[in-house]
């Protein structure tokens, strides 16, 4: 393993400090569920000087914010919003996600902030292989073995899927985070967090968080009335695996009538994939069983499987099927 | 307000180990045997040919036991250690100024070391020595071509692991890149390269074919009613110790200890011995506990015993190796991929006339040995079959060496048998449980040597050529299977229950050597098979001719301290066989019982253990000690008590006689009156064949499962295990043996060698369990496991051993069932989500 060097910064700012310092060889490192990992794995592009956050006071929390909504602080760790009783009551496609998240052992380690920008788990990428994302100049997944954790939607230059379910189950939701720059706090949605296959500051990745920049909440809007959602995966292994397909479905109704839509696939694109045809279809309608046969026709038209994952397609749409009956049944 | 504390103390309750969801069926004690010769009178066997008379039971009947049969946790020595992270793994052994030591490894599927440079490794902070092909020792060198992915190229020690890991990645080597053929495609296509090798002084060729006939299987085919023809492949599996494989060797003058991991101790120490130069005596072998092995690592640790040796020797101190997981998979025996072909002809009415089976098996990295045997066909329960073609097709490939891996040719052939045999059911129209019934041999039938195959050899009970299936439970797996799962409830037509989760049955069979037994010392054939083996030079190092070596000693406490060499790798043996030498000695609990074992200080010599023998051979052996103490034991007491021994009885360390109360001794005062303790050995030998008889294992696996017809997603709904047991010694032990085996079967069901299939002959498990997906504890199902007590009237108290047996069905039984419950017919292992996804899609179902 190369020398690593490890900073314990006790504030968001001097992390900021540190990072800055040392540019893109440096990383924060929070439940180290995938940092570590990929040090042991002797990946190149794994940065040198590991910035520790997890003494820093003040970012691990799920609280209410006065309005009827939840703020959740980046070092939260998966085990804790698994069993919060608040995030129970107001979200509970949310946490019936986090419960489907690896396994309970790494659910104890894991942050939140951690999940939403994990690395890829292309199996070439963690072998050590010099890809798009490990300093060369060829994708692996997309020639080689592409089963399970490979774009089916197509892709750039990067073909791995984003593996995070955090980020697809609060979709629906409307949620944002805040970032710390050195220039202050920003805020973003999670679709402008998480685009996919991203070149920042000179690496791919599936976030836009620049070198020095540090994700510290997670803030979800109070639910309204008539909010109903259903979150559904398959993993290739039952538990401890991530998502060939998974879906995060939240529907607005009036009585029973849809009035707005939130369509977000996990597991078979390089991102969190809105599927914005289905939730136009959806909207206006009746929720009922009837609509799954046009929903399914009219989803996912634009796929692109690779050699070996087609059959992701067929599992997504069976997913949405089975969200529309859960939600149409409720 | 009350006054009772807020949390009151529980009365302590004397926690008791019991078996859950096990039913242990009991045959009657007298049963139609139809051993070679019969049952003689007076509770004798006289066998085959030689006539030889053997006591049935060995003289130890399953009656009035206080021991066996009951459930017994592990022996203290062997659980305590384990369950508080005491015991001495070879892992957990760490000296004062040890080196660690990592490998540099071949990256390509075939190729050879063009230029190595090691300049830069050996001036890095730390490096203490670099054993390449340059300064191996001449006893024991390199290999020169690298025959595999993952093969040794450069072995470098530290100061530590990360600065030997450092080290490897400064080495600079150049390959030679060979031509290859990593998998059955590759090895069957036109251009495919020679891989004949020179092994053990002759040329061993790349491919072997073999043919075996009996029968008019061409006209067999022409009369039969209903002629079918079946595909199948299996994609390899392999083991998954959960202890990183490795040893440390420590030198002490010309004395070398090695703390190894694996199934053997003098074995390992033999090879050991003979590839440094010295002598075995000069080695002490340890291995006591082991994190899983599987038959899988039995070559893996004696690789490398002799190289981290000669490192501890050259640097004067400790070495210790722990392979990584993706390191450890290349030195793995592991399932092949295996490819079957049937053409199965049948009469209307459902029994099997014809059969001819065409398998192609990738061998892997293969010395010879087994290549050359063919092999596998007695593991299919088809020596009924009246007209029968076999064309084998073994290739030697440029991958991970297959061999024994939670034993030999069971899933990947029962992968293809046991699907044939349900597709078969399906085409004639019956019930698959009902097929199988009329077409498995039942007890009575006769086997010629030749119909066997080449596992098994002339035996003292071989009956004018001929083997007979004596104790063998094949009608009762299936019918008492049946009934523990519930089978009646199957709806016959195969994706015919609506809805959405469509529920299915399906059952497997599994048959098995591991049913054999072997002879004790004194016994007539332990004299004949010894003959036949010095004559035929088969002399195990470690155990001379296949002897199973045990010694027994009464020490001054009245205690029992068994001595016997086999490491315990999760299997609990030591406590069966305790529970057998107990009873034996009169104990009614196992208080006085001591083990002492895997260290070849210690323990008297044995072969490895294997499959699924350990409790019969070295169990004889010990049993052979028992017998032979109980005896010297009664009569010692017998001359101070002036009683005659056989109106002595024992009890819990007391001999007495019942008429007379005040005439008893103990095994104490029996100790001390002869001055030192007392001893006895045990000598049992492997019949070197399938068996004595065709008292195989025999065994079903049934299994419910539920299919979500939307995604391809399934989950077992329960399953049960079905065992000719014989008598089980502990039901503890057994049932929790049938649970791992699930476990594990199922991994191997549904997951291949993580071989890259774009990229040949190379795998990537660098993401570790998330490329091999091993199922966890989240998944098993509920489990009934049913013992079929068949009371093997050879062996001591009527066991016999069934552990090896009981793996081979699932991936079979699975698969059965997800077609039963969806009709998806998945013939390309393993079975995966996508696959019945596919399959459903394929068949016009759609959401």
């Amino acid at each position: 393993m190369k020398p690593i060097s490890v900073y314990r910064p006790s504030s968001v700012e001097e992390a900021i400090q540190i990072l800055s310092l040392h540019g893109t060889q440096a990383g924060v490192y929070a439940g180290g569920t995938d940092l570590l990992i990929q040090l042991k794995n002797r990946i190149e592009a794994a940065p040198t000087f590991l910035v520790d956050i997890k003494k820093i006071d003040g970012l691990r929390y799920i609280k209410e914010d006065g309005q009827g909504g939840v703020q959740i602080g980046a070092l939260t760790k998966l085990a804790e919003l698994a069993e919060s009783d608040l995030l129970a009551k107001r979200y509970p496609m949310l946490v019936d996600a986090v419960q489907h998240i690896s396994s309970p052992e790494l659910r104890n380690a894991s942050t939140i902030g951690g999940d939403m920008l994990q690395q890829v788990w292309c199996q070439y990428l963690r072998g050590g292989y010099s890809c798009y994302r490990n300093g060369g100049y060829i994708c692996y997944g997309a020639i080689g073995d592409n089963s399970y954790y490979h774009s089916a939607m197509g892709g750039r230059l990067c073909y791995a899927v984003y593996p995070g379910d955090i980020a697809t189950a609060l979709i629906p939701h409307d949620a944002k985070v805040k970032v710390a720059t050195p220039f202050g706090m920003k805020e973003l949605t999670i679709e402008q967090l998480v685009p996919g296959d991203m070149m920042v500051d000179g690496r791919l990745q599936s976030h836009v968080l620049r070198f020095n920049e540090i994700l510290t909440e997670v803030t979800i809007p109070a639910p309204k009335a008539g909010f109903k959602a259903s979150f559904e995966k398959l993993r290739p292994r039952g538990v401890w695996d991530f998502a060939m397909a998974s879906l995060a479905m939240g529907l607005q109704l009036q009585a029973n009538t849809i009035e707005d839509a939130r369509v977000v696939f996990g597991g078979i694109a390089g991102k969190p994939w809105r599927e914005t045809a289905v939730e136009n279809f959806l909207k206006g309608k009746t929720l009922s069983t009837d609509l799954t046969r046009q929903a399914l026709a009219m989803a996912l038209t634009n796929a692109a499987p690779l050699k070996y994952n087609a059959t992701k397609i067929d599992m997504a749409k069976g997913l949405l099927a089975s969200g529309i009956a859960k939600l149409a049944a409720v | 307000m009350s006054s009772e504390p807020q949390h009151p103390q529980k009365p302590k309750e004397k926690l008791e180990s019991k078996p859950e969801l096990c039913v242990i069926v009991n045959q009657p004690m007298v049963r139609n045997y139809s051993t070679g010769g019969g049952h003689g009178p007076e509770g004798t066997l006289v066998e085959g040919d030689q006539k030889f008379v053997t006591r049935k039971w060995q003289g130890y009947p399953p009656q009035n036991l206080n021991l066996i049969g009951k459930p017994h946790p592990p022996m203290p020595e062997v659980g305590i250690p384990r369950l508080t992270g005491k015991a001495e793994y070879a892992t957990r052994v760490n000296l004062p100024n040890m080196l660690w030591v990592e490998l540099l490894t071949n990256p390509h599927p075939r190729a050879r070391v063009k230029t190595m440079d090691v300049s830069k490794a050996e001036k890095m902070p730390g490096v203490a020595h670099i054993l390449t092909a340059q300064n191996a020792p001449k006893t024991y060198p390199f290999p020169d071509e690298l025959f595999f992915q993952g093969e040794v190229v450069a072995i470098v020690a530290a100061e530590t692991e990360d600065l030997a890991e450092d080290a490897v990645a400064a080495i600079q080597a150049e390959y030679e890149v060979l031509p290859f053929a990593s998998n059955l495609e590759q090895a069957a296509a036109a251009n495919a390269p020679d891989l004949t090798i020179t092994a053990g002084g002759r040329k061993r060729p790349g491919v072997v074919k073999t043919l075996n006939e009996w029968g008019d299987v061409d006209k067999a085919f022409a009369e039969a009613n209903i002629v079918r023809e079946f595909s199948y492949s299996f994609a390899g599996a392999i083991p998954v110790p959960m202890q990183p494989n490795g040893c440390v060797a420590k030198w002490d003058g010309d004395k070398l200890t090695i703390w190894g991991m694996g199934q053997s101790i003098y074995n390992s120490r033999n090879n050991t011995a003979k590839r440094l130069g010295i002598s075995p005596e000069n080695i002490r072998f340890i291995n006591k506990w082991n994190g899983g092995s599987f038959g899988g690592a039995l070559p893996t640790g004696d690789k490398f015993y002799a190289w981290i040796a000669h490192i501890s020797k050259v640097t004067g101190r400790p070495a210790k190796l722990m392979l990584p997981k993706n390191q450890e998979l290349a030195f793995l025996q592991i399932k092949p991929q295996t490819f079957s072909k049937f053409k199965v002809g049948a009469t209307k009415d459902g029994k099997i006339t014809a059969c001819q089976r065409e398998f192609h098996v990738s061998m892997g990295a293969n010395q010879g040995g087994i290549q050359e045997g063919g092999g596998g066909r007695s593991e299919l329960y088809l020596h009924v079959v009246p007209n029968w073609r076999e064309i084998g097709v073994l290739y030697r490939t440029n991958a991970i060496v297959m061999g024994s891996s939670r034993s030999n040719f069971q899933q990947e052939f029962k992968w293809a048998w046991e699907q044939m045999m349900d597709e078969m059911a399906e085409a004639v129209g019956m019930d698959p449980v009902k097929f199988r019934l009329l077409n498995v041999q039942k007890p009575g039938t006769k086997v010629a040597l030749k119909q066997g195959g080449p596992t098994i050899v002339p035996m003292p009970e071989t009956e004018n050529g001929e083997l007979h299936y004596d104790s063998y439970a094949s009608v009762e797996v299936l019918e008492e299977g049946a009934k523990a799962i519930g089978w009646e409830k199957r709806n016959p037509v195969a994706g015919g229950n609506p809805g959405r989760f469509k529920r299915g049955f399906g059952v497997a069979m599994s048959q098995h050597h591991a049913g054999r037994v072997g002879y004790q010392e004194g016994e007539a054939g332990y004299d004949w098979v010894l003959a036949r083996n010095k004559a035929q030079g088969n002399v195990t190092p470690g155990g001379e001719g296949d002897i199973f070596n045990a010694e027994l000693e009464l020490d001054a406490e009245g205690n029992v301290v068994m001595y016997f060499a086999q490491p315990d790798s999760g299997t609990n043996h030591g406590t069966a066989m305790a529970i057998q030498v107990g009873e034996i000695l009169g104990f009614a609990t196992l208080d006085h019982i001591r083990l002492i074992w895997g260290d070849s200080d210690l323990a008297p010599s044995a072969p490895p253990w294997h499959s699924g023998l350990t409790t019969q051979l070295q169990g004889g052996a010990l049993c052979n000690a028992a017998d032979k103490m109980r005896k010297d034991l009664l009569s010692r007491a017998s001359s101070v008590l002036k009683v005659d021994a056989a109106k002595l009885q024992i009890r819990d360390g007391v001999i007495s006689s019942p008429e007379d109360p005040r005439k008893r001794i103990t095994f104490a005062e029996l100790v001390k009156a002869n001055k030192s303790p007392i001893r006895q050995v045990g000598r049992c030998l492997h019949p070197g064949s399938i068996g004595r008889a065709m008292n195989r294992g025999i065994g079903t696996c049934f299994a419910e499962v539920e299919v979500d017809t939307w995604t391809g997603d399934w989950r077992y709904v329960r399953v049960a295990y079905c065992q000719d047991a014989g008598n089980v010694m502990n039901p503890l032990l057994a049932n929790a043996d049938q649970h791992g085996s699930l476990v594990q079967s199922t991994g191997m069901a549904t997951d291949g060698i993580p071989w890259d299939r774009e990229f040949p002959g190379t795998f990537h498990y660098s993401v570790g369990y998330l490329s091999y997906r091993l199922p966890t504890i989240m998944e098993p199902p509920e489990q009934t496991n049913v013992f079929i007590n068949s009371l093997e009237p050879r062996w001591f108290f009527g066991s016999k051993g069934f552990a090896e047996t009981a793996i081979g069905a699932a991936p079979s039984a699975l698969a059965n069932a997800i077609y039963n419950a969806c009709g998806v017919r998945i013939r390309e292992h393993p079975i995966t989500k996508d696959k019945i996804l596919a399959g459903l899609r394929a068949k016009g179902e759609i959401v």
